[in-house]
């Protein structure tokens, strides 16, 4: 099953806008590592379990891993060839919005070169430029 | 552990207030604070950024300020940085007397390695890395220490188990969780490719989500 809520008011979603940076979410609070957007946009559901897949395959099973992100946004798209108009197309997909300086991912339980490491893989799967964070203690 | 001594940091007021006066002090790499408490009217003044942020580093909880030529003993407070920590935004001081009683949230630091991690598939779950004190202005401690070597799979470490140094109450929820080690839960098709060393496809069915009240709109246009 892709990241999706279980249950909606409604089916689709005007496009909306995204201003600014991220107010909250932007620090490291459940692990030790992160991984920091820099840039703001939609993160579909596939990107943001291709991201988990990527860091959990590398790190096997060591260490505990944090998905700080939920695709709630409903993105349409008309099929191929399909003339416009005749109403909003079906839900495609769903993506979260993510502004600059949100924290996706986060791990905890493991040593910081191995942390890195993995999410610089993860940073691969990402739509955007990212870069890895530490634990902020002040 | 203690505070052996306290830092000073020299402050200028600040004469113009708001965000493009702040601004242009963060520039010129000075850092907005305020200075208050004690019942005295709260002082607006400027700390230079980069001494400041060597006595964060050095986790010093109380400072000695100088605003207007008279030097006083102030408490941080609260600390707010910019949307990718780059930088301070604005800092909070609060007036202190050294004799006076303050809770202040100061770092927990797990020291020992337990014999339970070194298998492979367990996880030391540390949700608590902050604990709540109350101790005299002149004895805060940079951090606080707890022994895990003898800690086993699955036995959780909770606020109670603390033992503080003499002169410090800790004031956080007995029954707050400190850390735990845990297995870690990996989903069936991670664990597939992680055996196999096959690829974990991302890619999975999709189905839609259950629309609230949709199920009513219908029954009342089928009567």
């Amino acid at each position: 099953m892709p990241l999706m809520p279980k249950r909606v008011k409604f089916r689709k979603q005007m496009r909306g806008k995204l201003r600014g940076n991220a107010n909250r979410g932007n620090y490291v609070a459940y692990g030790d590592f992160g991984l920091q957007l820099l840039e703001g946009g939609w993160l579909s559901a596939r990107q943001i379990e291709a991201g988990r897949i990527a860091a959990r395959q590398y790190v096997s099973r060591e260490g505990k891993l944090f998905v700080r992100v939920f695709p709630d946004k409903p993105i349409s798209k008309k099929p191929l060839e399909q003339r416009m108009g005749k109403g909003k197309a079906e839900a495609e997909y769903w993506a979260a919005r993510v502004k600059p300086g949100t924290v996706v991912y986060e791990i905890a339980g493991v040593q910081k070169d191995l942390a890195r490491a993995a999410f610089a893989r993860v940073a691969h799967k990402m739509p955007f430029r990212c870069r890895f964070v530490e634990r902020r203690h002040a | 552990m203690a505070t052996a001594t306290i830092p000073t940091l020299e402050t200028q007021p600040r004469e113009k207030l708001g965000t493009r006066y702040a601004k242009r002090e963060r520039d010129a790499g000075r850092t907005p604070a305020v200075i208050y408490g004690h019942k005295q009217d709260p002082a607006h003044v400027t700390v230079d950024s980069r001494a400041f942020t060597d006595i964060l580093h050095a986790e010093s909880h109380i400072v000695d300020v100088t605003v207007g030529g008279k030097s006083e003993h102030v408490l941080i407070k609260d600390v707010q940085w910019d949307t990718f920590s780059r930088y301070i935004v604005h800092v909070d001081l609060e007036r202190v007397d050294l004799s006076e009683e303050v809770e202040v949230d100061i770092e927990l630091v797990l020291v020992g390695e337990p014999k339970a991690l070194n298998q492979s598939g367990v996880v030391l779950d540390h949700p608590t890395t902050m604990v709540s004190i109350k101790c005299r202005a002149d004895a805060i401690p940079s951090h606080l220490e707890h022994n895990i070597a003898e800690l086993g799979m699955g036995e959780p470490v909770t606020v109670a188990d603390l033992t503080p140094p003499a002169g410090i109450e800790i004031t956080s929820s007995p029954e707050t969780l400190i850390c735990q080690i845990s297995g870690v839960k990996v989903a069936a098709d991670v664990e597939e490719a992680i055996e196999g060393g096959a690829e974990a496809s991302a890619d999975t069915e999709a189905s839609e989500p259950e629309v609230i009240g949709k199920e009513d709109a219908d029954e009342d246009k089928g009567e």
